[in-house]
């Protein structure tokens, strides 16, 4: 068993989307005129997919992860992530749940600029209930995997941007999240970066992984097994992707698994 | 240039709130800080600009004796002007004796010696005895001021016969008089001392017109007098010769009045050093928000200005257009700043420097201002273009930031996320954007808690001192005045030996006292003469009594005018010339008396004193100390009452001992501290408040990120708390024993200028709640930027960001 490996527990789990969202809507108050960032958007992700959310700028991609990951709500609807519902919760309910079941990848990397690489991973390890030196082991073969094994004591600012969202995605899966968010993960890599991020997306999947990845890139989107397209907050157009490898989605969903690896 | 000016008048007119707001803090700080300096070298000159303007007497000569001839005085050549004064008493209704003041004996007074400061209204006709004049606490504390009317009540030459005898008068059954208050002085002699209430100066004619009423019948009554030397100070070495020539006496006590002005000067300097610390803390304190100020400003222009970086902008412009702001603002704010300095001058100088102010009123010390006019400007200019600078300089900036040694070790700790991520707020400045300057804080937080342990030190040992009057040598609770020039009252040695066999005495002490001279200082001497086996305990300095006819103790004022110390030998002349050598045994403080300060004079034993006066004595008392617990008035019903029988049914006088005028001087300035301390408390939670507001503000990304990892809101609020209780575990290792210290060092530098016996002060009570009260205080600042934190929108920061 890799450090990427599925945990048996979330295995054993019966068989439910990871994520279901129905008629999901959210108005944000601005100055001229609200804004209407989702208008009743239904959308569901299987165990093990790789989702991939397009549209343009202003669409609502990014407050559809947003709600999903409990870091904003829905005014109307349900958001339902493994089967709990995420919408109306309060935010230390929301925060716990984050812990073990969403790991989120911003495309900013959104990393804590005055600690190490390796604390970057610790910190949330131990928040996630595990010891120091269990949070250390587990980041330690984390950013060996990633390529970042001889990095540990470097800040983030130190790095590249592909080895800084390399290192995001590492904290994103040091407490074996069920599912993994990723918003706009190479939007400022450059394309070996963003490359380097999408390849380590495909091993994810390959491995269970279930991702819904935001993206303006088809390119990007193209290595994903579905795109849904969304327009001014709506959800346009949902199928599978020209290139996307469907079958290890449906394998894992098939094989019951509503989290993926770690 | 042109771009500079250009970019000013767009600074003035889209920011010109906060340059108004820069302005008002510069302000405010200048104020308090050009205020306090110039408070304080206003107070610190006080003495010698009022001994400058009201030929003050240079000694105060008191032969009391009845008859001397002054005249011949007058006439010798050291002297300048001489006025004569009345060792007799008289009544003002509704004012206690001691705010009556002495009758003066000729219209010298005022005219050509102590020609006093007049405050309000005009100089008292001295032919005219229904015309006074008072000093400067009166009229608040009697409510009768510039023309409002007192009785003066005398007695009739048959009572003041009865007062020579020591036995008491009664109530005056003279003329009255109503006289006419036409004025409010000031001169060395006519001056307040702190928690006086003032006194009354009679005119001449007052004495001239009723002249029995003052010596009786049998003209008993002496007359001292104040002397002004042409030589001043340094010539009473040639005056007390001359003085000896004429009178053929060598025991004249004369009193150098250049001490009490020394003295003076000491507690005026020791609180303008207490109001140049408040103004060094306000100007750390202006320097520190008015510096967070310009730098918020300078950072915010900086990063306006990068966008025109790329279009050619300069270096060198980028500062000058970064400082134009907030020097104009600077600029306007110390004209502001010398314009309050200049109204707070209307209380200023404050405590006892106030009592001798020959000015009092509004002043304008241009020293002070012109220098904080021409240096907040430049200060200003200085901290705009370093902090425009280090922002430039930050935006380019790669190097990792500083890490805390302690931050890292909570982490290797495995201590909970709250309390590591904490710790890095409070120790860890971060850079860029996440910059916060912890230093700053974690300087208020120690001198938060440095300034409070200190002023309460110091506020424990005034507390102490007051309650302890042995702090000061007096270890005796009453005194009996047994007898004047010589002559004892009535018979003493049972009546001290009936006292000393009282279960509640403790001591007795039977002194004898006279003045002896060496050189220029008179010692005021007293016997050690213990009664009944119950000696007087004695604080000493170092050294010990005197236990052979040969040796001496002397008090630290006089061991320091002799240049002597325990071992010295000195050389003192006595009545008739007797001259001795002494060897210094100890130095310790002696009775307060009506001729000396506690902390002048000299104990020497009975045969020693012998060897000086013979059989005489200026004054016969008895120091008496009680159990501790004892009632004084109740003791001294009971102690007269015992004596009666043996003084044929006649009350002995016995008095409370009071407290030592320094005392008041030193409770004058107990508040000095407090509030400076209470300045360096308010110091410290604006630090500590600014540092968790801003960390919140500018971490709130890294708590976003924690929070989107999984951290609840509670521990969020819990991450501000941590880094509260940080900074105030700081501030308490490290400001309480410094705090302590400081404290003590401030105490003890009081207790030698002062002086008065050093005990190492401890503020229990204080030491005590320091560590709960500010962490409590610390938590209580923390509870809005915990607030914050824990409301903190995850979504919309990490989007913003």
């Amino acid at each position: 068993m890799t450090a990427l490996d599925t945990p048996a527990e979330d295995l054993a789990r019966p068989a439910v989307p990871a994520v279901r969202i129905t008629g999901a809507r959210r108005v944000f108050a601005a100055e001229l005129a609200p804004v209407r960032a989702l208008r009743g958007v239904h959308f569901e992700v299987g165990p093990g997919e790789f989702v991939a959310v397009m549209g343009p700028s202003g669409c609502g991609k990014s407050t559809l992860l947003n709600v999903i990951a409990g870091l904003d709500t829905v005014d109307e609807g349900t958001v339902e992530v493994a089967g709990e519902r995420v919408d109306g919760r309060d935010q230390d309910w929301l925060a716990r749940f984050r812990r073990h079941r969403i790991g989120f990848v911003f495309q900013f990397f959104n990393l804590l600029d005055g600690v190490s690489a390796l604390d970057n991973l610790v910190l949330p390890g131990v928040l996630g209930g595990m010891g120091r030196r269990a949070a250390e082991s587990r980041g330690r073969d984390l950013l060996d995997i990633l390529g970042l094994g001889d990095r540990t004591a470097q800040l983030p600012s130190s790095l590249s941007g592909g080895q800084r969202q390399r290192l995001a995605i590492a904290r994103a899966l040091v407490n074996r999240p069920g599912l993994l968010l990723a918003d706009e993960p190479t939007g400022a890599l450059d394309s070996e970066g963003g490359a380097e991020v999408l390849e380590l997306f495909r091993r994810l999947h390959e491995d269970g992984q279930t991702i819904v990845m935001v993206t303006h890139s088809p390119e990007v989107a193209a290595g994903a097994d579905r795109a849904v397209r969304m327009r001014d907050g709506r959800v346009v157009d949902d199928g599978a992707t020209a290139t996307g490898p469907t079958a290890a989605g449906s394998d894992a969903a098939e094989s019951g698994a509503a989290g993926g690896p770690s | 240039m042109t771009f500079t000016a250009l970019w000013l008048r767009l600074e003035l007119r889209r920011r010109w709130r906060s340059l108004v707001v820069l302005a008002l803090l510069v302000a405010l700080a200048g104020t308090a800080v050009l205020a306090s300096v110039a408070g304080a070298r206003r107070g610190d000159t006080a003495v010698d600009r009022l001994v400058a303007r009201t030929s003050p007497a240079d000694i105060t000569v008191l032969p009391n004796q009845h008859g001397f001839d002054w005249d011949r005085i007058r006439a010798l050549p050291e002297v300048e002007a001489l006025t004569t004064f009345v060792i007799s008493s008289f009544q003002i209704e509704g004012v206690p004796d001691n705010s009556t003041g002495f009758a003066v004996a000729d219209d010298a007074n005022m005219r050509t010696i102590e020609r006093p400061i007049v405050l309000q209204g005009r100089l008292a006709d001295q032919a005219r005895d229904d015309e006074v004049v008072v000093s400067a606490h009166f009229p608040g504390a009697f409510h009768k001021g510039v023309g409002d009317y007192l009785t003066i009540r005398l007695f009739t030459p048959a009572q003041v016969d009865t007062y020579v005898t020591g036995a008491d008068p009664g109530a005056p059954a003279g003329p009255s008089i109503r006289a006419r208050i036409v004025g409010v002085v000031r001169s060395p002699w006519y001056h307040d001392n702190v928690r006086d209430q003032g006194s009354v100066a009679v005119s001449a004619a007052l004495y001239l017109n009723h002249r029995a009423n003052f010596v009786g019948s049998t003209d008993q009554i002496y007359l001292n007098a104040l002397v002004r030397l042409k030589g001043g100070e340094k010539t009473i070495p040639e005056f007390r010769a001359d003085l000896a020539r004429v009178s053929g006496r060598t025991d004249i006590d004369i009193w150098d009045n250049a001490e009490l002005e020394r003295h003076a000067t000491r507690v005026n300097t020791f609180e303008g050093d207490c109001l140049l610390g408040f103004a060094g803390a306000a100007l750390i304190a202006a320097l520190f928000l008015v510096g967070q100020s310009v730098l918020r400003y300078t950072s915010a222009t900086v990063a306006d200005l990068q966008t025109l970086r790329g279009v050619g902008l300069g270096n060198r412009q980028a500062l000058a257009a970064a400082s134009a702001g907030p020097v104009i603002a600077a600029l306007l704010g110390s004209l502001l700043g010398a314009a309050g300095a200049v109204l707070v001058s209307r209380w200023m100088p404050i405590g006892a420097a106030a009592l001798y102010e020959p000015s009092p009123g509004f002043d304008v010390d241009w020293l002070v201002l012109g220098a904080g006019l021409v240096l907040t400007p430049l200060l200003a200019l200085a901290g705009s273009v370093a902090s425009a600078w280090l922002a430039l300089a930050s935006a380019q900036n790669r190097t990792a930031p500083r890490r805390s040694a302690v931050a890292v070790a909570t982490a290797r700790a495995g201590l909970p996320v709250p309390v590591v991520v904490g710790t890095r707020f409070a120790l860890e400045p971060g850079r860029g954007r996440t910059a916060v300057p912890v230093r700053p804080a974690l300087l208020g937080a120690v001198i938060g808690v440095l300034g409070v342990l200190a002023a309460f030190t110091f506020a424990a040992a005034v507390a102490d001192a007051a309650a302890n009057p042995a702090r000061f040598g007096q270890t005796h609770q009453l005194e009996s005045f047994l007898g004047l020039n010589s002559t004892d009252f009535g018979k003493v040695d049972p009546v001290l030996a009936r006292i000393a066999a009282d279960p509640a005495v403790t001591a007795v002490n039977n002194a004898r006292i006279a003045v002896a001279e060496s050189g220029d200082t008179s010692i005021t001497t007293y016997t050690v003469d213990p009664v009944g086996g119950k000696p007087l305990s004695v604080v000493t300095v170092s050294g010990r009594l005197p236990q052979a006819a040969d040796q001496i103790m002397l008090a630290p004022t006089s061991a320091r005018a002799l240049h002597a110390e325990v071992g010295s030998w000195v050389t003192l002349t006595g009545a008739a010339r007797a001259r001795r050598e002494f060897t210094v045994t100890g130095i310790g403080f002696v009775p307060e008396g009506s001729h000396n300060d506690y902390d002048a004079g000299a104990w020497a034993t009975t045969d020693g004193y012998r060897a000086l006066f013979g059989t005489t004595f200026k004054f016969h008392l008895a120091e008496i100390a009680l159990r501790p617990g004892s009632v004084t008035a109740a003791m001294t019903q009971r102690l007269q009452h015992e004596a009666a029988p043996l003084t044929g049914g006649q009350s002995i006088g016995l008095q409370q001992v009071t407290a030592p005028q320094q005392l008041a001087e030193i409770q004058d300035v107990q508040t000095l501290p407090l509030f400076l301390g209470g300045f360096l408390l308010l110091l410290a939670a604006g630090a500590v408040g600014h540092a968790l507001a801003t960390a919140v503000r500018r971490r709130r990304h890294d708590v976003a990120v924690l929070r989107a990892l999984g951290m609840t809101r509670r521990q969020s609020r819990l991450v501000v708390v941590v880094q509260a209780t940080v900074l105030a575990l700081v501030g308490l290792v490290f400001g309480i024993p410094l705090g302590l210290a400081l404290g003590r060092t401030l105490w003890r530098q009081v207790a030698d200028s002062t002086p008065l016996a050093y005990h190492p002060p401890l503020a229990l009570l204080t030491l005590l709640l320091a560590g709960p009260v500010a962490l409590l205080l610390a938590n209580l600042l923390a509870a809005w930027p915990g607030h914050r934190a824990a409301r903190l929108h995850v979504g919309q920061t990490l989007r913003a960001e």
